[in-house]
């Protein structure tokens, strides 16, 4: 039974779990250990899935719970050391003003105007993947899952202003990433 | 005068983000728009960092992703000895 209940899953809802979770975790074998431990999950509770969502909806709620417990463990790898927080900042001078490295140019677009080819969105996935884990994470749950900053630092237990500087930082890397390898190569 | 006012690019950059959860004070506001409106590539930051969060949420619709036939098949067989167990 939980074979054929098994086969039914993977092929239909496969690829979507999976499509959803690599943008998010950056790591195509963490992204497939998550959604084989979201079927495993479904399935030991099986019992409680009473149809009020759809099964596709179900699955998605502990897909997305399995990511924030990615998140969670990868913040508590990280306790003795707090990345992008007290280690320099490669994309602002001591003084505060931009470095020739971090200094924003004119992409020459419109910026009303989205980028619409697979190619960029490639380019965009990379240059996530390059964040570090805790930046990574925040930036995730800010802009992909829509999750409030409380919610976020109550979530990955971290303080306010960690907060603020991880999210920031996750911002400006990524500006610069994606000006070097799309907008002005 | 602007001294007092005025704060750093990377100050701004952080002002631009709380902004946008409305996690500014009215002095922090005031400064943030006034530094805006003195550091031309603070603009550019701001227009940029605005088309970014615009278009983040469109990477769901463009990952390409796809688990191969093996692949699944390899979940399915750790399925298989997990939910057995």
């Amino acid at each position: 039974m939980f074979e054929e209940k098994a086969t039914d899953w993977v092929n239909n809802y496969g690829d979507m779990l999976y499509r959803y979770a690599l943008p998010r975790v950056s790591d195509s074998d963490i992204a497939k250990d998550l959604v084989q431990e979201t079927f495993l999950a479904a399935w030991r509770n099986i019992e409680r899935f009473k149809g009020e969502v759809s099964e596709k909806n179900w699955l998605f709620t502990i897909l997305k719970n399995k990511i924030i417990d990615h998140y969670r463990k990868a913040v508590n790898r990280l306790t003795d050391s707090f990345p992008g927080v007290a280690d320099e900042d490669p994309y602002f001078e001591d003084s505060g003003h931009w470095s020739r490295e971090g200094t924003p140019k004119e992409w020459g677009i419109d910026y009303n105007n989205s980028v619409e080819t697979k190619e960029f969105y490639a380019v965009l996935e990379k240059c996530k993947s390059k964040l570090k884990d805790m930046q990574n994470a925040v930036f995730t749950m800010k802009y992909l899952e829509g999750m409030e900053s409380d919610e976020i630092c109550k979530e990955l237990n971290i303080t306010p202003s960690n907060y603020w500087v991880l999210l920031h930082r996750a911002k400006v890397q990524l500006r610069a990433c994606l000006e070097k390898n799309w907008f002005i190569q | 005068m602007s001294k007092m006012l005025n704060i750093s690019c990377k100050k701004a950059a952080e002002y631009m983000c709380k902004k946008e959860e409305g996690s500014l004070t009215f002095w922090q506001k005031f400064r943030l728009s006034y530094h805006l409106l003195v550091c031309g590539v603070c603009r550019i930051f701001q227009q940029q960092d605005q088309w970014l969060r615009k278009n983040i949420s469109k990477v769901d619709d463009h990952c390409v992703g796809c688990l191969s036939e093996s692949e699944k098949q390899a979940i399915l067989e750790t399925l298989n000895n997990k939910a057995s167990s």
